[in-house]
């Protein structure tokens, strides 16, 4: 275990390894009371069987390393996407699972040492906790380690989200710590102070949260015995804040520009049958493993993908669409469907310590895991082009850059009544916005197989291989 | 700065001894409620909620 340690350095207890395309776990010899405990206790099986944990195996370890006490293969994740990339839906069920997690770790007498979004992914719909080395021994009358981390990083965004819109989702990424509380309580609406949960967990604990102590006042504090919580004093608290998330059930919306596209914004029912028959036809074709469906809007062709695929991930701008197409996915009880926010403008890049704890939007959906597979642009090159002032060839890298093999793009040319209406109140030429002149673009990635015209419009369809699939393009 | 020095999870640990003793309360009328079910011989039925929520 020579190398750099990115993914997992806050971690004493063990460490995260990517080895040749695999993730490996490294079990510490200092975590080894509290592993064995969680492992023979039933803790791990009981959170397994909920789905709230991902699984792994013990592997024979036969490195040198004598700080090593288990080798643990986990579950493969193929892709995960971030927190500030969550619809308020995804951070509720977050939270709740955080929640119930702690609540069954508590009644086998552990708790969970750290509260990150960032230890979770989404599997099949359901939010799955993949950090196995987070669990430590509760202590009766010690307090929750983990609460300030709780209420600024779970707590603070689905309150934040819950009162003034979904956006606040995205500020995660401003500050990965979490949002300080006394900032997050300036934010949050005056009726939040009549929220219990909100009124103990965030206002009045942004008063305390930065309490100047000296040595003396903290000598003095140590010295109190109970200072903390009994486990029946905990499993009230979380089941004070369970009841207040599950009851907090949409974000305040304040964005509906998308929702109800096709219903009463489309052109015309044929050219959605039309279009919903060639992509099939083309996906039954190329027969990718992914379809990553850029743009997605409220998932309609994401979900005819799903039929065809293996895996399905959608990216789409406005949060009220992820929203809406989570809350298909729970509905329909779709496993193989996973929704991001993400602006194609805007993508993520790596960040986090040196750049390299995190990953970019390209580089996980690089992975050799999905492949191959099929972008899927419907409908968006207008919307970058003219909106996001994407050139052409901007647009062609951008496709390219996920790396797949396939490449299926809907034009929508200059007269059509969408574009006009994007383009009225610019004042630019926008001559070379023509079929001709992106087919040109991306033909430097790409190489055409099919264009189809799509009946009941102008617009057209354009099926294309990448010259160099497989091959990194980032 | 000064304020850099505090370390930041004391205030957050002072907050919850508080909260300790307004969960003494809270546990207090809990185990009062809890008697008073099991007088009356009603076994507590499951929440609707948590049944809507399970995040299955």
């Amino acid at each position: 275990m020579t190398q750099a340690n990115y993914i997992s350095y806050k971690d004493t207890a063990a460490r995260v390894v990517l080895e040749e395309g695999v993730y490996y776990r490294y079990i510490f010899n200092e975590y080894k009371k509290e592993y064995d405990a969680f492992m023979q206790s039933g803790l791990y099986e009981a959170l397994k069987a909920k789905g709230y944990l991902i699984s792994h195996e013990e592997l024979n370890y036969e490195g040198n390393d004598a700080t090593v006490y288990k080798l643990l293969l986990p579950e493969q994740i193929h892709f995960q996407s971030y927190p500030f990339c969550w619809s308020y839906t995804q951070w509720r069920k977050a939270i709740i699972t955080y929640l119930e997690i702690n609540k069954i770790a508590l009644s086998y007498g552990m708790i969970l040492k750290d509260a990150t979004p960032f230890n979770f992914f989404f599997k099949e719909g359901r939010a799955v906790l993949l950090d196995t080395s987070s669990f430590e021994f509760f202590k009766e009358g010690t307090p929750w380690l983990a609460y300030k981390q709780f209420c600024a990083e779970f707590l603070s965004p689905i309150a934040l989200m819950h009162y003034n819109g979904q956006i606040w989702s995205g500020m995660v990424k401003a500050n990965l710590k979490g949002l300080p509380l006394n900032f997050v309580s300036k934010q949050l609406p005056i009726k939040s102070w009549f929220n219990l949960t909100c009124l103990l967990h965030i206002h009045m604990h942004a008063k305390y949260a930065n309490t100047e102590v000296t040595v003396q006042q903290e000598n003095t504090r140590k010295s109190k015995v109970q200072e903390g919580f009994t486990k029946e004093k905990l499993l009230s608290l979380v089941d004070m804040i369970l009841s207040t998330v599950k009851k907090w059930k949409q974000a305040y919306n304040v964005n509906k520009q998308w929702q109800g596209y096709y219903e009463h914004d489309i052109e015309s029912p044929i050219y959605l049958n039309q279009k919903e028959e060639i992509i099939k036809k083309w996906l039954s074709d190329a027969k990718p493993k992914t379809v990553i469906d850029l743009g997605a809007n409220t998932g309609r062709f994401s979900f005819l993908a799903a039929k065809e695929v293996e895996q399905v991930i959608a990216l789409e701008s406005d949060y009220n669409c992820v929203d809406a197409i989570e809350n298909t996915i729970n509905k329909g009880r779709l496993k193989n469907i996973t929704v991001m926010q993400m602006d194609l403008a805007e993508t993520t890049p790596n960040f986090g310590a040196l750049e390299k704890e995190y990953r970019s939007i390209f580089q996980r959906l690089s992975n050799s895991h999905l492949s191959p597979s099929l972008v899927m642009g419907l409908a968006i090159v207008h919307h970058l082009h003219i909106t996001n002032f994407l050139s052409f060839a901007h647009i062609a890298e951008l496709f390219a850059r996920f790396n797949s093999k396939y490449l299926i793009v809907e034009f929508v040319p200059i007269e059509d009544s969408k574009v006009q209406l994007l383009i009225k109140n610019k004042q630019k030429d926008f001559s070379s916005y023509t079929q001709e002149n992106f087919t040109a673009a991306l033909l430097k990635y790409f190489k055409l197989i099919e264009v189809k015209k799509i009946q009941g419009s102008k617009r057209e369809l354009l099926f294309l291989e990448n010259i160099e699939s497989g091959e990194n393009v980032n | 700065m000064f304020i850099l020095y505090i370390d930041p999870g004391t205030g957050s640990l002072l907050f919850q001894a508080l909260l300790s003793g307004f969960l003494t309360i809270v546990v207090f009328f809990k185990r009062i409620m809890a008697f008073i079910k099991l007088k009356l011989g009603s076994s507590k039925e499951t929440d609707k909620e948590d049944q809507e929520h399970d995040p299955s």
